[in-house]
């Protein structure tokens, strides 16, 4: 079963083209410098259309975090358990991830570090996804 | 007190029948409940001048094709896109409609017909930014975003399982003497505790249950609700906000402490004059988050509020006293219009077996699921006039 998959388009292109080449970009305000995620066509702080694309670590840690048992979509059916977290980047954006290889059980990573993986949907589109940092 | 609404009246409620499955179309719907709120107020459809419709599955038809449909010669006409807090705020716009002598007579309805998957569906493509940055991560749709959210409010707070238990289990009482309530069942904190995981911290019965129903209001002028026999309703504030605080996906803002003070200013009374809460169930963490954005309690006192109030019907404090939509159902964008329904019910004494003593409550909405939160939400003051 396929996966959902994002629509690329002209505001979204570079970072998902980046992710292909297992690189991270992200927008900052030329405005006011604040990163922003999703990508926009204006800074959501200052409304400024000068967003720049960047590199970024894809390095931060488990603001929030779930094990999800039962799937939203029947392409993760042979997936479950797996974790999916809410991940505040190093850089100051907050992105959305698979934690791969974490314990499934009711164990808090509220708070660790994580660090990126680059994960091929299987579908061309390669997503973001993280793995614990200590896992290494 | 409360003139914002002046001269606008809430004369009827009425519900399609809530079921698992049906062959019924949204638009049938939608017919079935807004019929049932039109007897309810002892009106007909050839009054109707006006209708706001909310409905996830109406799309590719609108709320003018639904007129045409129904053969409605429309002077106001509102389609929801807020999701949840859609039925409120149509309420609100209706009334604003009413008020300015656009019109007379607005049915205000929701229905859609969703089961697990047509229900997952409909969120994967709910907005861009749910399809292109959610739903290919794995994120586990409405439930997994909530229980992002219920983790951090379990960490911030030390809620726990059994605190969210006790408010479904409090439901679930409130459903048992509601005839067009899915759950038939009492729940134990057992059951509650021991259900299967869906999404952890979150399992079976922390999640609606998407299903097929209807619910809708009727809203007159004064002048048109003093020649019907029953009694009215008046509407002593509404507000709505979205994307508060913008810019902040996490947190435990819902949209309410962005407008409580306002709501109760203009209403003239307080939390303390209420005499029921009809909020926005998805998950009992919402609830939580709209009892205390609503002023009912503290920031991080939900909990304690349901412990000690106690929210079935026969308690200090009821709360969602039809079962709401963790023990009813969520018959998807009926979701932000079944506690209005409760709600009028209550206020106009037609709730039946599960009638409380009632001059005034508060019903809110929420809703627009997007990146990592819902965008809108909602609320209004209803009194027996």
């Amino acid at each position: 079963m396929n996966k959902p998959q994002p629509v690329v388009n002209e505001v979204n292109a570079p970072f998902w083209n980046a992710l292909s080449e297992q690189r991270i970009v992200l927008q900052t305000c030329g405005g006011c410098r604040k990163t922003v995620f999703y990508p926009r066509v204006c800074c959501p702080y200052c409304q400024s259309d000068s967003l720049e694309w960047g590199e970024v670590s894809g390095h931060g840690r488990v603001v929030s975090h779930t094990t999800i048992h039962r799937p939203h979509h029947p392409g993760f059916d042979d997936e479950v358990p797996y974790v999916f977290g809410a991940i505040e980047l190093t850089e100051g954006a907050l992105i959305y991830g698979q934690i791969l290889d974490a314990p499934i059980t009711d164990v808090s990573l509220l708070g660790q570090a994580v660090e990126p993986v680059f994960q091929p949907s299987g579908q061309g589109q390669t997503l973001l996804a993280f793995r614990l940092a200590e896992t290494r | 007190m409360g003139a914002i609404f002046e001269g606008v009246r809430i004369v009827g409620a009425g519900q399609a029948p809530y079921s698992k499955r049906s062959g019924d179309s949204v638009q049938r719907l939608l017919y079935k409940a807004a019929s049932a709120a039109l007897q309810d107020a002892g009106l007909t459809w050839r009054a109707v001048d006006g209708l706001a419709v909310t409905s996830f599955q109406l799309p590719p038809d609108n709320v003018a094709v639904v007129a045409e449909h129904f053969g409605i010669e429309a002077r106001f006409l509102f389609q929801g896109v807020y999701g949840g807090a859609s039925g409120i705020i149509g309420m609100a716009h209706a009334a604003r409609a009413i008020r300015d002598g656009a019109c007379d007579v607005v049915v205000c309805a929701s229905a859609d017909a969703f089961d697990v998957a047509s229900h997952n569906q409909t969120l994967d493509h709910f907005n861009a930014s749910v399809r292109d940055y959610m739903s290919p991560t794995g994120f586990g749709g409405a439930n997994g975003m909530f229980a992002l959210h219920t983790r951090l409010y379990m960490d911030q707070y030390g809620a726990t399982r059994e605190d969210f238990g006790r408010f479904c289990i409090s439901l679930r009482e409130n459903a048992l003497v509601n005839p067009n309530a899915l759950f038939k069942k009492p729940l134990s904190m057992s059951d509650y505790l021991n259900a299967r995981p869906i999404a952890d911290p979150l399992r079976l019965y922390d999640c609606v249950m998407p299903c097929v129903g209807g619910d809708a209001i009727v809203l007159v002028s004064e002048k048109l609700a003093k020649t019907l026999p029953g009694p009215s309703l008046k509407i002593l504030a509404a507000e709505e906000l979205h994307n508060y605080p913008a810019n902040t996906v996490y947190g435990m803002p819902g949209g309410w402490e962005g407008f409580a003070d306002r709501l109760y200013r203009n209403a003239a009374c307080g939390p303390a004059d209420l005499d029921f809460a009809q909020v926005y169930d998805d998950y009992p963490i919402m609830s939580f988050i709209q009892l205390e954005g609503l002023q009912l309690c503290k920031p991080g006192e939900g909990a304690r509020f349901v412990k000690e109030k106690d929210i079935t019907i026969r308690g200090g404090f009821p709360v969602n006293t039809g079962g709401g939509q963790l023990s009813a159902g969520q018959a998807g964008a009926s979701g932000g219009m079944i506690g209005v329904v409760e709600g009028v019910s209550q206020l106009l004494g037609r709730a039946g077996a599960r009638q409380i003593r009632c001059t005034r409550g508060v019903v809110s909405g929420y809703g627009m699921v997007a990146y990592g939160r819902g965008l809108s939400s909602s609320a209004a003051i209803l009194e027996r006039a």
